[in-house]
């Protein structure tokens, strides 16, 4: 039992901490929500230059784990590009010419869609195809969401399933990204905002909401790193299960955290000017797309009646 | 007991929903949009209201209301709200300043502000919250300096609703050197005055609702103070009763699930239960709203009746708003008239964000019950 990430990962994370820093952090998200129809290419010629277009994740645990911590790091500053449908992997084991995205086939939507003019969309049942996007929806909460047009119908492939799986954890990472960020911007913002003549840290009701959060965060991030190990080492359906689990587990997380985050900011929490305010509202699509934590809930009980929980007891089977 | 709020009642409220069905098309979302069309419109219907005599059918006759029941003023309340607040920023206006200048202010006053208000030809803002005074309110620093007889304001405001475009402004300031309630004096103050600068406030709600609002030497005659100087905190905290119970936000919530229920898609199966639940939750914290409404008519305190009952409703707000985003997926992030709901998930969410902190937080509602609860003990 080792739950550290790899050397080569963290080392990876301070590189792309530094590069979206380099692009001007949030404020890329910010200035990219005036200009959407634009793909920014300062932003893929950082990706390319950090080495994610390079990551072989299904190979390489360590690649993997760069890939999970790149998400991470994109998340941290909501960065306007899908760095989890590029880093998905390849249905027949190619290099990747087109991100994915896992979509609710009725209403076809993806985040930064118009970041590539084609995509490959699944709705996760291992079936596949290519779709073009619309224009953006340029929305408060959907700035860069895009509806997309399936060039075909869905057709099964045999990497389907395991992309899925992949993308459900890297935009589970994203999540967690955005989420470790709230919080941090939150301690900043409480300790140095005095009300009633003291920190607003000094306030019980205070510390104990931030504990909560911290405990709901760092819950996340666990489940993230298990997630990511077992991708590299568990069957395809077990994966996929576990996969499912997590994205579950970071929408619920997502939403309380986030609650709380921008509750603690008062009125500021809702102003474009403060972190909090646009990292709420640029995480949206993916906390919604393609479906919801009740929709993942239902198709989880049922994964695990056929195939299982991994766990200290049997979970298949069930009534 | 009887729960029935009665025929007078009833009757208003369907006179009230033909006419906002017959004013504004179903993609109406209020005056805070994209669209200053929406915010024209508003003020359209103040008048329409004004002129059928609904506007202040509350208010009581003496002031040009009619008199109506503190039933009829929650029908009002409740109509409005659950229809996007149809008379936009000027409910305001009509919630609370009207009410607060009939109790606090002189003869003089009364006949210089209540008739524009009764007649949908005014808005007023609310200059309360400071940088450093949010919470702790009473930490206000904005100084009113007494120079012969009139007062020189100087001090900064901010998250101040509708200053943009509002006419007038209730200004708490500070008189003295006090600290605490002690000195806080309301000032009622037109907004063209020299010396006042309005600064927009980039938000997640639409465009132009919070301002940065700053008084650089703004001299009011002393027809400008409302009550006694130094006896501020009175008004501010009737004002604040008033606009805890004054927006029936349960009213929105209980449209939307209906809107969502009755709508193309229906509910979705895995969300019947959350659904349901939060009928009931709706109506808790619309029974809640009652009892302070019911315990205010009787003369009773109704302090923390109504925080238990503005806690219950923007709870229900932010679920609300949770359940409808996840029923309708890239829908509830669309906004315009042909989105689902025509773009009210969406802005009910950004607005649900803010439910929890407009009008004193949560957790300053959480104070005030707990006060209550504890009394002595505390
Ligand atoms: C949509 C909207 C409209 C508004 N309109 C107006 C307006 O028209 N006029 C006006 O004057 N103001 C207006 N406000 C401002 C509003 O009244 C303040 O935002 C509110 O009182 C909170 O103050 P704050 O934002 O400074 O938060 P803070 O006071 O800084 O609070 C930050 C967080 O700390 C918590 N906190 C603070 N003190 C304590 C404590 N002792 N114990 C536990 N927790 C604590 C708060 O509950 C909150 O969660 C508006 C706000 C919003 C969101």
């Amino acid at each position: 039992m080792n739950p550290l990430l790899p050397e080569p990962a963290v080392a990876f994370g301070e590189s792309a901490r530094r590069a979206f820093g380099d692009l001007g952090g949030i404020d890329r998200a910010r200035r990219a929500e005036h200009d959407h129809d634009h793909p920014d290419r300062a932003i893929a010629d950082a990706l390319g230059s950090l080495g994610v277009d390079d990551l072989s994740v299904t190979t390489d645990t360590d690649a993997a784990a760069a890939g999970a911590v790149a998400c991470i790091e994109a998340g941290r500053v909501v960065l306007p590009w899908p760095v989890a449908g590029w880093l998905t992997p390849s249905c027949d084991g190619s290099a990747r010419t087109r991100p994915f995205a896992l979509v609710d086939p009725t209403d076809p939507a993806v985040d930064h869609g118009a970041t590539a003019p084609r995509w490959e969309i699944s709705p996760g049942n291992g079936r596949v195809t290519t779709a073009t996007p619309g224009t953006p929806l340029a929305t408060r909460l959907g700035p860069f969401v895009t509806r997309v047009t399936p060039t075909g119908g869905f057709e099964p492939a045999t990497g389907a399933l395991a992309a899925a799986a992949w993308w459900s954890m890297f935009t589970s990472c994203r999540i967690l990204g955005a989420l470790e960020r709230a919080l941090e911007v939150t301690v900043e913002h409480t300790s140095a905002r005095h009300q009633f003549g003291r920190p607003l840290t000094a306030f019980q009701t205070v510390r104990f909401a931030l504990a909560d959060a911290k405990v709901e965060v760092a819950g996340l991030r666990e489940l993230s790193l298990f997630t990511l190990w077992r991708l590299g080492t568990a069957s395809v359906p077990d994966a996929h299960v576990d996969a499912l689990a997590l994205r579950m587990h970071a929408l619920d997380t997502a939403r309380g955290v986030l609650r709380t985050c921008r509750q603690l900011h008062g009125a500021a929490g809702v102003c474009d000017e403060y972190e909090i305010a646009m990292l709420g509202r640029h995480l949206q699509p993916t906390l919604r797309l393609p479906d919801d934590a009740d929709t993942v809930a239902v198709e989880l009980a049922g994964s695990i009646r056929v195939g299982g929980f991994d766990g200290l007891f049997d979970h298949a089977g069930h009534r | 007991m009887d729960f029935d709020i009665g025929n007078d009642a009833r009757q208003l409220r369907t006179r009230l929903r033909t006419s906002i069905t017959e004013t504004f098309p179903p993609e109406f979302l209020g005056a805070f949009t994209d669209d200053p069309a929406d915010m024209a419109a508003t003020q359209a219907f103040c008048k329409t209201l004004a002129d059928q005599g609904l506007l202040t059918i509350a208010w009581p006759t003496e002031h040009g209301g009619a008199g109506g029941d503190v039933w009829a003023q929650t029908v009002v309340r409740e109509e409005m709200w659950a229809h996007h607040e149809p008379r936009g920023p000027q409910y305001m206006g009509l919630n609370w300043v009207g009410p607060a200048v009939m109790a606090f202010g002189t003869a003089d006053q009364k006949a210089r502000h209540l008739p524009p208000i009764a007649a949908g030809d005014v808005i007023w803002c609310q200059g309360f919250s400071e940088p450093d005074a949010g919470s702790d309110l009473a930490a206000l620093s904005t100084r009113a300096v007494a120079d012969g007889d009139t007062w020189r304001i100087t001090g900064q405001k901010i998250w101040t609703s509708y200053a943009g475009i509002a006419q007038w402004c209730v200004l708490a300031a500070r008189v003295g050197h006090g600290t605490g309630h002690e000195g806080i004096t309301m000032f009622l103050v037109p907004m063209d005055t020299p010396g006042i600068r309005v600064v927009p406030i980039r938000t997640m709600l639409g465009p132009h609702h919070l301002n940065e609002v700053f008084f650089d030497d703004v001299i009011v005659g002393p027809d400008a103070v409302l009550g006694a100087v130094g006896g501020g905190w009175a008004v501010i905290k009737e004002a604040l009763a008033h606009e805890r119970v004054g927006i029936a936000r349960y009213a929105r919530c209980e449209r939307l699930l209906s809107l969502l229920a009755t709508g193309e898609d229906g509910i979705p199966d895995r969300l019947r239960t959350r659904w349901a639940r939060l009928l009931v939750r709706v109506r808790v914290a619309r029974l809640l709203a009652y009892r302070a409404v019911a315990t205010q008519a009787a003369g009773g305190d109704f302090d923390a009746l109504a925080s238990a009952a503005r806690i219950a409703v923007t709870r229900c707000d932010q679920d609300v708003a949770d359940l409808l985003g996840d029923a309708l997926g890239v829908g509830g992030l669309d906004a315009g008239a042909d989105a689902p709901l025509h773009g009210a998930a969406e802005d009910h969410w950004r607005y649900a964000q803010a439910a929890t902190i407009a009008s004193g937080t949560i957790e300053v509602q959480r104070m005030i019950v707990a006060r209550d609860l504890l009394g002595n003990a505390s």
